[in-house]
């Protein structure tokens, strides 16, 4: 054996060097090697911004909510960058301060269901039998009402207001979660590093998040960014149907809707709410793309 | 020499599904003593692995069944633990080396961090201490330990062995299962492996019991030997019982007749005839019959009972009761 190995000595340095844990430093150092991850960051990082200090930009009381008759309908110019709207709100102001509830809602509900669907999910392809077969069940018949329909009765029993929207919105979508989970747990749970891991001694908990989870998890991250659009998609249905937000509180969803009237001849009215949807999912997209790249050792350099 | 540290008594292990039984293990009973090396031997489908996962309570849950039998490791009954007690043997009592090294370590994470979670749970101990032991484990199976930050897919089948070793030794174990820890790799790194493993074990003084179809590698490594044929051991003994004796299981002939020789010149191998009975249905008498050359009649009625000479055990008719002596 090499003269490496035989003469090794554990010194004062090689212990501050591995104290560093640089695992995050490692996966950033990947991710920033993507153009496509770091497009898809800038322009999510951007909409956060807009959103976070929207204040600043555009008053939020006299330009996004209170009506302006004489102004209503007008193009995008030089004073309302993106038009008003049918009642003279300056489209620009109603998209930025949108966002918050847009992103507030699209993130909150992914999180919460991603959380719920990951252990429920894992539980299920873990054991298997008897568990698996009780809470696929119950997501089953989760699944069989509509999501739509499912939110709107909840919507419906609890009152309207953002907290029930998100509970309403993560009911219905933990059951698809959890089955994309228990799907990819499945395919992981045969291969013999698990095995070894149980010869090892180690216990279910670790089992699962440290050898069963992380290996799972490109189908989990693609499936979460396009998650955040379809949210926001479903609560402009449900305001749509007049349970979702509360008009005049601008909401992108909602913001689509109440210009379909106008949009023959304003065409402007869906395109910006429009294009905050897409820019926001497509920059999830990007970066969740990126991000499965980079924390995946084997596609390292 | 010491009394046998570790036991199995009378192991029988089926596998239920809907459609049929699996015979697996039938009967099965070994002894080790502290710090041998004791050879499982037998085919594909001898029960070799299932006795492997027996031993360390792994087995699949669902489908199997420990029907009879006891594992005594150091006077406690393995079958008695709580599922939390036989964690804490897993890995630091008794661990095991898989045959694949290639899926048996995490692609996720570095080997180093997957070393040093072995330690984190059975020994407590400072970190520093802790990074100096990977460290040395590491140097102990000859890798270069500022390798260890790397993944398992930058390594060769080899050292990824040597690494699967360096985490079942972690813990120094009493007991190493290795389940033919050599099968995956190519000839000119088995000698390699097999060496190391070899001199780590009498460095620290653990037992292994290496299971194998190889009887190069048992003539090699080990001290004792258990031949192996459809879940019951058929004949047993020191190496030198079973490399020199005169007298052997017809099924033991037949694997020595399988490996060529070199002092004989012969053109073909002589395979053994035939295949194992099926593990659902085993035939009454002596599961090897169908394929003994020298099948009695007694042989399909009545199951043989071992032959006992010295340390040499032989479950045959050819050597008890009236045919005693008329032996090939």
């Amino acid at each position: 054996m090499t003269s490496k190995t035989a003469n090794w000595e554990f010194s004062e340095e090689l212990f501050e060097e591995y104290k560093k844990k640089s695992q995050i430093a490692e996966v950033w150092r990947r991710l920033k090697k993507s153009k496509t991850a770091m497009l898809g960051l800038f322009v999510l990082t951007t909409i956060i911004l807009l959103a976070l200090f929207a204040d600043l930009i555009r008053n939020y009381q006299s330009m996004a909510i209170e009506q302006n008759i004489m102004n209503r309908l007008q193009s995008p110019n030089s004073t309302h960058w993106f038009g008003t709207d049918a009642q003279g709100r300056d489209l620009f102001a109603r998209v930025i301060h949108g966002a918050r509830i847009s992103l507030l809602l699209g993130f909150s509900c992914t999180a919460i269901s991603v959380f719920v669907g990951l252990i429920l999910g894992s539980v299920a392809g873990y054991f298997g039998g008897k568990i698996d077969g009780v809470i696929m069940r119950i997501l089953d018949s989760i699944m069989s009402i509509p999501a739509i329909l499912l939110s709107l009765a909840i919507v419906a029993v609890l009152g309207q207001s953002i907290p029930n929207l998100i509970i309403a919105m993560t009911v219905a979508y933990v059951p698809g979660f959890a089955r994309i989970v228990r799907a990819s747990v499945l395919t992981v749970i045969g291969n013999e590093y698990i095995e070894a891991a149980k010869a090892s001694g180690l216990g279910t908990f670790r089992i699962i998040s440290k050898y069963v989870l992380p290996n799972a998890f490109g189908p989990i991250i693609v499936e979460i960014t396009m998650s955040v659009a379809s949210v926001i998609k479903a609560v402009a249905g449900l305001s749509f149907i007049g349970l979702g937000i509360i008009p005049p509180t601008p909401e992108w969803g909602a913001m689509l809707s109440e210009s379909r009237e106008f949009m023959r001849y304003n065409p402007y009215l869906v395109l910006y709410p429009g294009l905050a949807i897409v820019l926001t999912s497509l920059s999830l997209n990007l970066l969740g793309d990126g991000l499965r790249d980079a924390l995946d050792p084997r596609l390292k350099d | 020499m010491s009394e046998a540290f570790f036991t199995i008594q009378d192991l029988w292990v089926r596998y239920v599904t809907d459609h049929e039984t699996v015979y697996a293990v039938n009967g099965l009973s070994l002894s080790l003593k502290r710090g041998q090396t004791l050879g499982l031997v037998g085919e594909t489908g001898a029960g070799k692995t299932t006795t492997a996962l027996s031993i360390m309570r792994l087995l699949p849950p669902r489908v199997s069944r420990v029907d009879q039998g006891n594992i005594l490791f150091n006077g406690v009954s393995l079958m008695d633990l709580s599922e939390e007690e036989m964690r804490r043997v897993r890995g630091e009592k008794i661990a095991m080396i898989y045959q694949d090294p290639m899926t048996s370590l995490n692609p996720v994470m570095t080997v180093g961090d997957q070393v040093q979670e072995v330690l984190e749970l059975h020994k407590k101990q400072s970190r520093r201490a802790l990074y100096k032991r990977v460290d040395e484990l590491f140097a102990m199976v000859g890798i270069p330990p500022d390798r260890k930050k790397e993944y398992p897919h930058q390594f060769s089948g080899g050292m990824k062995q040597r690494i699967v070793i360096a985490m079942a030794l972690a813990c120094e174990p009493e007991l190493l299962i290795a389940d033919e820890p050599t099968t995956a790799l190519d000839v000119t790194i088995q000698a390699q492996v097999l060496q190391m493993i070899a001199k780590l074990k009498d460095e620290l003084d653990t037992s292994m019991l290496l299971i194998t179809h190889d009887l190069g590698v048992v003539a090699q490594t080990c001290d004792m030997v258990a031949i192996m044929y459809a879940g019951k051991i058929i004949e047993s003994g020191t190496v030198h019982d079973i490399f020199h004796n005169k007298d052997h299981h017809p099924y033991t002939e037949g694997l020595f007749g399988s490996i060529p020789k070199l002092t004989v010149e012969s053109r073909r191998l002589s395979p053994i005839e035939g295949l194992m009975p099926d593990p659902t249905n085993l035939p009454d008498g002596c599961a090897f019959a169908g394929r003994c050359p020298a099948c009695m009649p007694i042989c399909m009625a009545q199951e043989p009972d071992y032959c006992q000479r010295a340390s040499h055990a032989i479950k045959c008719h050819l050597f008890t009761g009236e045919n005693r002596g008329e032996a090939v």
